[in-house]
């Protein structure tokens, strides 16, 4: 059983890596800026990935 | 707590003779108020914190959230009281008698619910990697927790586990080591994959390293309970296994390790004037230090020389002060200003006095135990010429005495940053808030990540 378990873990690690292009991984990696919009500009000028969409939706479910 | 029960190893006279303050008693409230109760908070309230930020929605009930919030302050209460009463399993981290365990488990299905509510609530279409994190910390944790706890109940404060001798004790440390694994790893890793990149102002050096992390992980830490009973009666081949897995342990550790480090690259200037992110570099070093010093303790020839003597008793606090603690201290440091709408603590000098404070404590703090540690393993296994030992136990107590009380230095050193935390967290609450929450806001779009 738990190395059934670890076989299916690995393959849902293999699984999860394949989902997801390296484009998709950057612009994710860029969630937890999307809070502080000095931080989130900031950090769209150092990388030239965008966050601000990401943030613009999270001000308004955070106050809802 | 645990300043005190340092002292009383030092000296003995501390216990009073009294049953409710003795060593044996005070011990097991030490280590469940660090994994429960400041450990749980840390995790509980930063997880809720990242859960609403990254997923853009609140938790599915404030209600809900608060029930649970006062239940485990009086679960937390209700197990320092009975243990002192000297109601307990006996089982390490998992000493709290049937009652409390189901209020645990109820408690914890709460947070579960709480949790992947808010997941199930997102506007992303992408869960960032933090929350993986925790959600394995939320749902191993209650696994573990209810499997060991699997008891028959004799009384309201007293019952047996379903299992007995060898399994018992394999079960028991399956639990005990996903304790050090899911909550005080996997859950602080989770904190680590969010707090790192806010503070250095750069995300994390690689999205796809943190991925492998995460299930290799989650893969291997479940495996590596039992190297907590190398030389028992555990078959061998199980002993031999959990060796196994505890070393393979250490690429992924090191992976999200290197991971956060190396998210600092072009920013490590930050550290000279940011204590809060030195908090955080500082808590990852000892992780790398303790996550490489647990798999070698695990080989069998090094076990033989570690185990019972306080090394061990060194790397856990590697670990716990080291990195535990520190990633904690960092993260609520960056979080409580954001919380009650202030850009900063009130006094960055307190943050940088508790962080050295913190670090030297640890240093001193470990080093003791290390010298300890390979001073007993030595003269315990030293041996004459006709077999007999070469020195009686109190022989070796005597030359343990210099390091319980160096350790209890580092100690009350950790323990005097703690309250200029306290200090600086009061100061920042009453002073008035600086930021307003935005009035105008956009109208929501939908989010594709």
């Amino acid at each position: 059983m738990p190395i059934i378990l670890t076989v299916l873990l690995i393959a849902a690690g293999y699984w999860s890596l394949n989902q997801m292009s390296l484009l998709q991984m950057e612009q994710a990696a860029m969630l937890p800026f999307a809070d502080d919009p000095d931080a989130a500009k900031r950090v769209e000028k150092e990388t030239g990935r965008a966050c601000l969409p990401e943030h613009l939706a999270q001000q308004v479910a955070l106050q809802a | 707590m645990g300043v005190f029960i340092a002292a009383q190893l030092a000296w003995p006279e501390l216990n009073f003779d009294l049953p409710w303050t003795s060593f044996g008693r005070i011990r097991p409230i030490h280590t469940n108020i660090v994994i429960f109760a400041f450990g749980g908070c840390a995790l509980i309230s930063t997880s809720f914190y990242i859960v609403q930020r990254s997923c853009y929605a609140r938790l599915p009930s404030d209600t809900a959230a608060s029930l649970f919030f006062w239940g485990w302050q009086a679960m937390l209460i209700a197990t320092v009281i009975s243990y002192a009463l000297g109601y307990t399993t006996t089982k390490e981290y998992a000493e709290m008698e049937w009652p409390l365990a189901i209020a645990l488990t109820v408690l914890w299905l709460i947070y579960l619910w709480l949790f992947f509510g808010t997941i199930m609530r997102r506007q992303t279409s992408h869960i960032y990697v933090a929350n993986w994190f925790y959600g394995a910390f939320i749902i191993v944790t209650a696994m573990v927790h209810i499997v060991n706890h699997l008891a028959i109940p004799v009384t309201l404060l007293k019952s047996y586990p379903l299992y007995s001798g060898a399994t018992d004790a394999m079960v028991q440390w399956w639990f005990g080591h996903s304790v050090v694994g899911f909550i005080l790893s996997v859950g602080f890793l989770g904190m680590m994959y969010y707090f790192v990149p806010k503070q250095v102002g750069r995300p994390i050096y690689s999205y796809r390293l943190s991925i492998v992390h995460f299930w290799a992980i989650i893969s291997v830490y479940i495996w590596a309970g039992p190297h907590h009973l190398h030389y028992t009666a555990l078959p061998d081949w199980a002993q031999s296994l959990g060796m196994a897995m505890s070393i393979i342990l250490l690429a992924p550790s090191w992976g999200g390790m290197i991971n956060g480090m190396m998210t600092l690259s072009g920013a490590w200037h930050k550290l000279r004037s940011d204590p809060i992110l030195r908090f955080l570099v500082v808590a990852l070093a000892f992780y790398g230090m303790s996550t490489f010093e647990g798999p070698m303790m695990a080989i069998k020839t090094v076990n033989s020389l570690s185990h019972y003597t306080d090394w061990t008793i060194g790397h856990v606090h590697a670990g716990a002060l080291g990195w535990v603690a520190m990633v904690s201290f960092g993260s609520l440091y960056h979080m409580i200003p954001k919380l009650w709408n202030h850009a900063e603590m009130y006094s960055t000098r307190l943050i940088n006095l508790h962080f050295w404070l913190a670090t030297a404590g640890t240093v001193v703090y470990i080093a003791a135990m290390w010298v300890n540690g390979l001073t007993q393993g030595l003269m315990w296994r030293a041996i004459n010429d006709d077999g007999t030992l070469s020195y009686s136990f109190v022989e070796v107590l005597q030359a343990s005495h210099a390091g319980y009380v160096a350790r209890l230095i580092g100690g009350s050193l950790f323990v005097l940053g703690i309250f200029l935390m306290l200090c600086n967290t009061w100061l920042t609450l009453r002073r008035p808030a600086q930021q307003s929450a935005p009035q105008n806001v956009p109208e929501p779009q939908p989010v594709e990540v």
